[in-house]
């Protein structure tokens, strides 16, 4: 109870804390892809007819997805360094994932420490959600028809790392957890943003599940809003 | 005589006053003398360091009592504080009720007393009566009824008494009550702050005791501490050990801890020297091996009784340490004590001792450094020339050369026998050419020993001859190499992969590397020999892997083209039969008289005389040691007998001119010998007969560290039966076990405990190179650590669940199994348990092993009910979870790829035992970390998926799974 209260009061201090920063900075930009579109085979659901069947055309690879003019969705953005040593509040409200037509939507999410991390099932078929974290502990906990939803949490800060199912292998998400939100993930316009940032010098990491990562430094000021933009080209092999 | 009177002798005075300057000297010489002897024996060299660390010690409780209330503790205190001032208030408030009270609590106390005195005296007047009754009674006196009267009396009196007593005591609890409730506030309070300040307060205890005060002071002053002083010699006298001084078994004392204050005490792990904590405070000094009962030496040795730095035997581990200890010795490079026959063990070494306790196992837990040095030793063959008690009975540790003509050619020999890595890297050390201060006569001489020692060996062997291997394909011979398993056991040049700790000690080392394969033999041995290694040496540890003919002649195409060319261009001179003679000279002169010598040699042939030198060269340098070869099956083998050479003094030891490079301890010239074995004969003019013989190994310093701490462990020293670690009927099994798991290297491909399944880094890098072509396409960098898992063999047992393969499968499944693996568990997997040919005798260990490990029934498995109801639930719940998705059943493959494939559950009433069947559906990640079968049937009957079957009863939902995946059989 007593702890209770203090949370909720960090929370308005927290709240007061952003409103009062009007000033706070922005970080904003598009990434895209440059060079030559890989064809990617559509997914093959022959193995469970199941989940074939709720799909009526080929469904499209989540290895590069690209939006118009070659903008990347799926980039997860976060703030990789420069943030001053505090204790960011853990949101109460679930990071959700559901299992949707054998896919895992979203594909690619950041979640705070000890944030619920609420797994559903809307497609009523077994599946399983195998988590492989490597400074966490890895779960794999079934999710047959029956069951509608999980939640588990994930204690301690980690780079990005897979959750998959081992029923049906081209199912595939990346979670990243982290001690402070300033993270996001691009949609098909390849733009994120992070905001009510303090003054300050940042490195800012984007990751792509193929592509691997890149870093840039950046400083704002209070109130300035700055556009990064990033570039993956395709690696010549 | 009467005495002269004084008077009548003028000149007394006068002598007396003399004698009495006399006396006032000498008594103040004594004085002084004395208190140079009370000084002397004050002054010890252990004071200064006890005072130094006591002041550390202060130092450390003070800021420990400054920590032990964190900010947040003394917000709580302040706050304590205030409830307590509350409560103060509160009980003042309600004082004169608590006087009242108070005064009532005195009164019922007196009334108590006095009631429970009458209790009392009434149950002893009860007593004499009863005596007295029973003795009317027996002696059939008329008092006897009065006495009856009374005794009834005296009982309801007694009663009546009891109840009064226990009236008063509830009347006061009620009082007692009401007084804390009037207080509550107040107990409370009091209580909280004394459960919070109790660190704090502990350790302020502390810190009285330490601290220097005037007790202290007195305590400790000359003549005064013969008392009690706070200054003192420690000492430990572990019971039942003993150490040999002057061949009488004299109980050890250690006086260690008088100056290593800090051994026992957390907290001082970055202190210098001699304060330093102990490592592994749990493991040692704490923990099994309690100080109190092992004491110091036993592990460290060095003098236990010496208090001083240099009596107590320190040992310096480089010659820069010799330097900088100048100081204790007062000497520029320090003298250690001369006749202790152990001196302190160098850092690092201490784990040589281990084995004194620890005997009759394969590894010593946690000694890894003893433990690499073992399997070196094992792995290099050093009992093949050094007799060391316990490993006299091994099999030659090099391949048996009495068919060395069917497998390669001279002129591979030769280059080889002359330097050995110039092919690839290799365990076999070099005989010649290692000298640091070889001479071109020694070089010349060489050639020639090495020629002789190749005619010797080509003329003793059989020859076999091997029909040419099938025509087979190079890369799908790589493909095979690098997916069946040889990759277990073998390498292929610096393929660092999965290779773990020395090189040399590495499961992935086991078997030779193979680089160079082409240039040694020839193809139609390989293609017999590894279809079927036996059938060429009978005690190759080389299993069988069940190669098909196509399979074999692929992998031999493969091997053979890695050839060595450079290898191959390295010179090989002609025999210099005149040098040929002279040394042959020089072997029969040892036995012979010089005419003799000259008519032998005059009456051999030219390849005589070879053959000769050959075997004379054979013989002295103890190739039989590790080989087989004819002539040489029953020769006694050449090297000193090592089993108690880490009790060898170092006054036995020859330095010769490295004694100024090297520290004068056994550690540091075993070292040297490892590293350079023939630099003792540096500068020394001797006898090309007389040079010493040890080949060059070619190990690194820190292989040679493992090998020096195996040796030291070759002791003459006995611990009593009663310390040593006992192995229980139990852990006898395992140990054989183990012995035969090093010996077949299970390792290379499973993991087994803390290490092993070296094999899952190479196929994880095949993983990575395919994800890398093709950036876009099926392997998800993200997820090669778990599919290299998935690929790779099974763990074989999980340290952290204790859990391992003699819980999971029934002994006689095992024991078939591993006697023919031929049927595979994984179909899908790539890589094959090789099939190694145990005897009998080795089927029972292994199986007795993986069941004792676990302590598992052996070797039978109990009969499990079987309910039909539940068997109908079980199939249900089969369906529900779908378990066919991803297990073959009845050989049946699901439609999965085959990182996904699960074992055939239609083995699991033979293969199984039920009880791990149970462990594993409640937790499989316990049991497998990494493995693909979810939980599921979690504890919480609510995040059951199917609640309404069986209640959602964890246990009752996985019996029936177990009870019906039990009737499945490979025919339904």
């Amino acid at each position: 109870m007593y702890r209770a209260r203090i949370t909720s009061t960090l929370f308005v201090v927290a709240l007061v804390a952003t409103v009062g920063a009007a000033s706070a900075a922005t970080i904003t930009g598009t990434v895209k892809y440059d060079g030559k579109v890989p064809k990617l085979k559509p997914i093959n659901m022959n193995a469970d007819p199941v989940c074939a069947k709720k799909h009526t055309s080929p469904v499209t690879s989540e290895i590069l997805v690209l939006g118009p003019g070659n903008t990347i969705a799926n980039i997860f953005v976060h703030v990789k360094s420069g943030l001053p040593a505090k204790t960011y509040p853990t949101p109460k409200e679930p990071v959700v994932m559901d299992q949707r037509g054998c896919r895992y939507i979203p594909h690619v999410m950041g979640i705070m420490k000890d944030q619920p991390f609420k797994v559903l099932n809307s497609d009523g078929v077994l599946h399983n959600v195998h988590a492989l974290p490597k400074v966490n502990k890895p779960f794999n906990m079934a999710m047959p028809a029956a069951r509608k939803e999980a939640v588990r949490e994930f204690g301690k800060e980690e780079a990005i790392f897979k959750v998959k199912c081992d029923v049906h292998p081209w199912m595939a998400a990346y979670v990243a957890v982290m001690t402070h939100p300033f993270f996001d993930v691009t949609a098909k316009d390849g733009k994120f943003t992070i905001s009510n940032l303090p003054a300050g010098t940042y490195e800012i990491e984007v990751w792509q599940e193929r592509l691997k990562t890149q870093t840039t430094k950046v400083t704002v000021a209070d109130g300035e809003t700055k556009t990064i933009d990033f570039t993956y080209s395709r690696p010549s092999k | 005589m009467a005495k002269p009177e004084p008077e009548s002798d003028p000149g007394l005075a006068a002598r007396n006053q003399k004698l009495h300057v006399l006396f006032a000297v000498s008594s103040i010489g004594l004085l002084v003398a004395i208190g140079c002897m009370v000084w002397a024996d004050y002054d010890r060299e252990w004071r200064p360091y006890q005072i130094e660390f006591n002041r550390m010690r202060v130092a450390q409780t003070e800021t420990q009592i400054e920590e032990a209330l964190s900010p947040e503790d003394a917000e709580t205190l302040n706050d304590i504080a205030a409830r307590l001032a509350r409560g103060r208030e509160e009980a003042e408030a309600k004082r004169d009720e608590i006087r009242e009270l108070e005064g009532e609590l005195n009164g019922l106390q007196a009334e108590l007393y006095a009631t429970d005195q009458n209790y009392r005296f009434t149950k002893a007047r009860l007593d004499v009566v009863r005596y007295e009754l029973d003795e009317a009674v027996h002696r059939g006196r008329s008092s006897a009824e009065s006495h009856r009267e009374e005794l009834r009396e005296l009982e309801a009196q007694w009663e009546e008494l009891r109840l009064e007593v226990e009236d008063i005591s509830e009347r006061q609890h009620d009082k007692e009550a009401r007084v804390d409730e009037l207080r509550q506030t107040e107990l409370e309070a009091e209580k909280a702050r004394t459960e919070l300040l109790a660190e704090k307060t502990r350790l302020e205890e502390i810190l009285q005791g330490i601290q220097p005060g005037f007790t202290n002071v007195v305590r400790n002053l000359p003549l005064l501490d013969m008392a009690n002083p706070s200054l003192k010699v420690n000492q430990i006298m572990p019971a039942g050990l003993y150490d040999d001084v002057i061949f009488t078994p004299t109980p050890k004392v250690d006086r260690c801890t008088t100056c290593h204050l800090g051994i026992d005490l957390e907290g001082f792990e970055d202190a210098p020297q001699p304060y330093t904590t102990h490592p592994e405070l749990d493991l040692y000094v704490k923990g099994p091996h309690a100080i109190d009962q092992v004491g110091c030496t036993v592990c460290h040795q060095g003098r236990g009784r010496g208090t001083t730095f240099v009596s107590a035997a320190h040992t310096p581990s480089t010659k820069e340490q010799e330097k900088a200890w100048g100081k204790y010795s007062d000497t520029e490079y320090y003298e250690p004590m001369h006749h202790w026959d152990l001196p302190m063990l160098t850092s690092g070494a201490t784990q040589s001792q281990c084995v004194k306790c620890h005997r009759g196992v394969v590894e010593v837990p946690k000694a890894h450094r003893l433990n690499t040095g073992i399997e070196l030793l094992e792995r290099h063959g050093c009992y093949g020339c050094h007799k060391i008690k316990g490993w006299e009975d091994r099999r030659k540790v090099g391949p048996d050369l009495t068919k060395v003509a069917s497998k390669t050619n001279e002129e591979f020999i030769f280059r080889w026998i002359k330097e050995p890595r110039s092919l690839r890297p290799t365990r076999m050390p070099q005989f010649w050419d290692v000298r640091i201060d070889e001479t071109p006569e020694l070089l010349a001489r060489n050639n020639v020993e090495a020629n002789a020692v190749v005619a010797y060996l080509m003329e003793n062997s059989a020859e076999e001859t091997y029909p040419a291997p099938p025509p087979g394909d190079m890369e799908t011979g790589r493909e095979l190499f690098e997916t069946v398993g040889c990759m277990g056991c073998h390498r292929v040049g610096e393929d660092e992969r999965g290779v773990v700790g020395l090189g040399n000690a590495a499961h992935r080392t086991y078997g030779p590397n193979l680089d160079g394969t082409g240039s040694k033999v020839n193809a139609g041995w390989l293609y017999a020999w590894v279809r079927d290694p036996k059938a060429y040496w009978p005690e190759t540890n080389m299993p069988n892997l069940r190669l098909t003919k196509q399979e074999a002649a692929d992998i031999t195409a493969y091997l053979m083209a890695l050839e060595n060319e450079t290898f191959m261009d390295r010179p090989r001179p002609e025999q210099d039969s005149d040098l040929r003679d002279q040394i042959a000279m020089d072997y029969l002169r040892e036995r012979l008289t010089v005419k003799q010598a000259e008519a032998e040699l005059e009456s051999m042939t030219e390849r005589e005389r070879t053959l000769y030198l050959g075997e004379r060269t054979i013989f002295r340098s103890g190739c039989f040691g590790c080989h087989m070869i004819s002539g040489f099956e029953t020769t006694m083998p050449i090297g000193t007998e090592l089993s108690e050479q880490g009790s060898k003094l170092v006054d036995r030891l020859d330095f010769s001119f490295e004694h100024e490079e090297l520290p004068h301890t056994l550690t540091a010239w075993l070292h040297r010998k490892f590293m350079e074995p023939r630099i003792f004969d540096r500068d020394k003019e001797k006898r090309a007969f007389d040079l010493l013989r040890m080949p060059k190994f070619h190990f690194t310093t820190e292989e040679a560290d493992a090998l020096v701490t195996a040796v030291l462990s070759f002791t003459k020293e006995k611990v009593p039966e009663k310390a040593q670690r006992r192995l229980t009927a139990e852990e006898d099994f395992v140990e054989r076990g183990r012995r035969l798991v090093r010996e077949s290297n299970c390792r290379g491909c499973h993991v087994i405990g803390d290490r092993g399944g070296d094999i899952q880094a190479v196929k994880a890098s095949f993983l990575e190179a395919l994800a890398e072509e093709d950036i876009f396409g099926e392997f998800d960098p993200a997820a090669i650590a778990d599919d290299a898992v998935a690929l790779s063999p099974p763990m074989l047992y999980n340290d952290e669940s204790e859990i391992g393969e003699g819980a999971k499968v029934q002994s006689h499944w095992l024991h078939e199994f591993l006697r023919d693996p031929s049927s595979k568990v994984r179909p899908w997997l790539e890589i094959r348990m090789p099939t190694y040919g145990f005897t009998e005798l080795e089927l029972n260990t292994l199986t007795h092993y993986f069941a004792s490990m676990d302590l598992v029934p052996y070797p039978f498995e109990p009969r499990t009910e079987r309910n039909p109801r539940m068997v109908r639930v079980g199939a249900d719940l089969f369906g529900k979870w779908e378990c066919e998705k991803c297990h073959v059943v009845a050989g049946k493959l699901p439609s999965q790829p085959p990182t996904n494939m699960a074992p055939d559950l239609a083995a699991a009433h033979e293969r199984l035992r039920p009880g791990w069947i149970q462990s594993w559906l409640r937790d499989p990640m316990r049991i497998q970390p990494g493995t693909r079968m979810p939980q599921n049937f979690p504890e919480n009957p609510e995040d059951n998926a199917f609640s309404d079957i069986l209640g959602g009863d964890q246990q009752a939902q996985i019996e029936a799974v177990t009870q019906y995946l039990l009737t499945l059989d490979t025919g339904s």
